[in-house]
């Protein structure tokens, strides 16, 4: 609790030095955090080749308006999240379909594959069940699920009320489980 | 009784089956937490960043929000020049005039009260029969 409180008023520092237009401080906020912003993006929309667009356009929309941010407001990391989520969904709404592709790297094992490879095409499951649920409870299972957020901060990141999360929480994981027992 | 024999063979069976679900989804969260970004992305985005330009508006609208003072001090910067105008530039019956007389003596306006003068007569003696 105390290593989170810490990072927050790191990227807190950071934020204010983005918004004073550093560039070294803007780097140092990607590298903090594009692979959870991006990994976010990537599981939410299913293509790499996406994922890097929609994370350049994230931090593109930090550093062009960083001095919106308010610190204590919300934390560094909800308002990225926040951010990425509303670029997707615009892209959406735009595009209408983005496509589901299959996560890369992940090989569709041979029978007699070894059994890293079964783990791996059992993890591809998992994300072929998440890209079943409807987005708002991807979204809300990716966050708390992987990011590990609060349900207060997953509310500020989607845009709705905390009791609202709880549900799309509990239809999500129902849902899920549903899933992954029928397969 | 049967039934509740059932059930707990059914429970049971399901017991593994949601231990074995639980189990994948932890495993698939800890494999989503390790995710990297494309190699070379930050590079990119920050090169990017360096071209961007910043939002005008929304460099005005931060200036102007960040201390209490700054929309006062712009509201009411107008009003301040007015009264010191007022205050300091003295105004008698004699710049009245001159100021009517330059006025008047402006080509343009007698150019337009000349044209429109002329413009009602044409129409006037047009529209009579």
């Amino acid at each position: 609790m105390k290593g989170q409180d810490n990072q927050a008023s790191d990227d807190d520092a950071l934020m204010a030095g983005v918004g004073a237009r550093d560039p070294a401080a803007f780097a140092e906020l990607v590298r903090r955090h594009l692979d959870a912003v991006h990994g976010y993006l990537y599981r939410l929309c299913g293509s790499r080749d996406d994922a890097d667009d929609l994370a350049q356009d994230t931090f593109l929309r930090v550093w062009a308006r960083a001095e919106t941010w308010r610190p204590g407001a919300v934390r560094v990391t909800t308002w990225l999240h926040r951010i990425a989520h509303n670029i997707w969904v615009d892209t959406r709404r735009r595009a209408r379909s983005m496509p589901l592709e299959d996560p890369e790297g992940v090989l569709d094992p041979a029978p007699g594959a070894d059994a890293g490879l079964r783990e791996q095409r059992a993890l591809t499951q998992v994300d072929h069940a998440l890209r079943a649920l409807p987005t708002a409870q991807r979204a809300a299972i990716l966050l708390a699920e992987v990011r590990g957020f609060s349900n207060p901060d997953i509310a500020a990141v989607l845009g709705t009320s905390v009791r609202a999360v709880e549900s799309l929480l509990g239809r999500a994981r129902r849902q899920l489980r549903d899933l992954l027992e029928e397969t | 009784m049967n039934s509740q024999t059932g059930n707990d063979a059914r429970d049971q069976r399901q017991a593994p089956a949601s231990d074995s679900v639980d189990r994948l989804l932890g495993q698939w969260a800890a494999d989503a937490r390790d995710h990297q970004a494309t190699p070379g992305l930050a590079a990119r985005v920050v090169a990017r960043a360096a071209d961007t330009a910043r939002d005008p508006i929304e460099h005005a609208l931060y200036w102007l929000r960040a201390a209490f003072w700054r929309p006062l001090a712009l509201c009411s910067l107008p009003v301040a020049l007015g009264f010191l105008f007022a205050v300091t530039v003295p105004v008698t019956a004699a710049d009245d005039r001159a100021l009517v007389e330059a006025l008047h003596g402006l080509a343009f306006t007698e150019w337009s009260v000349a044209d429109g003068t002329a413009e009602t007569n044409a129409r006037d003696s047009g529209s009579r029969p």
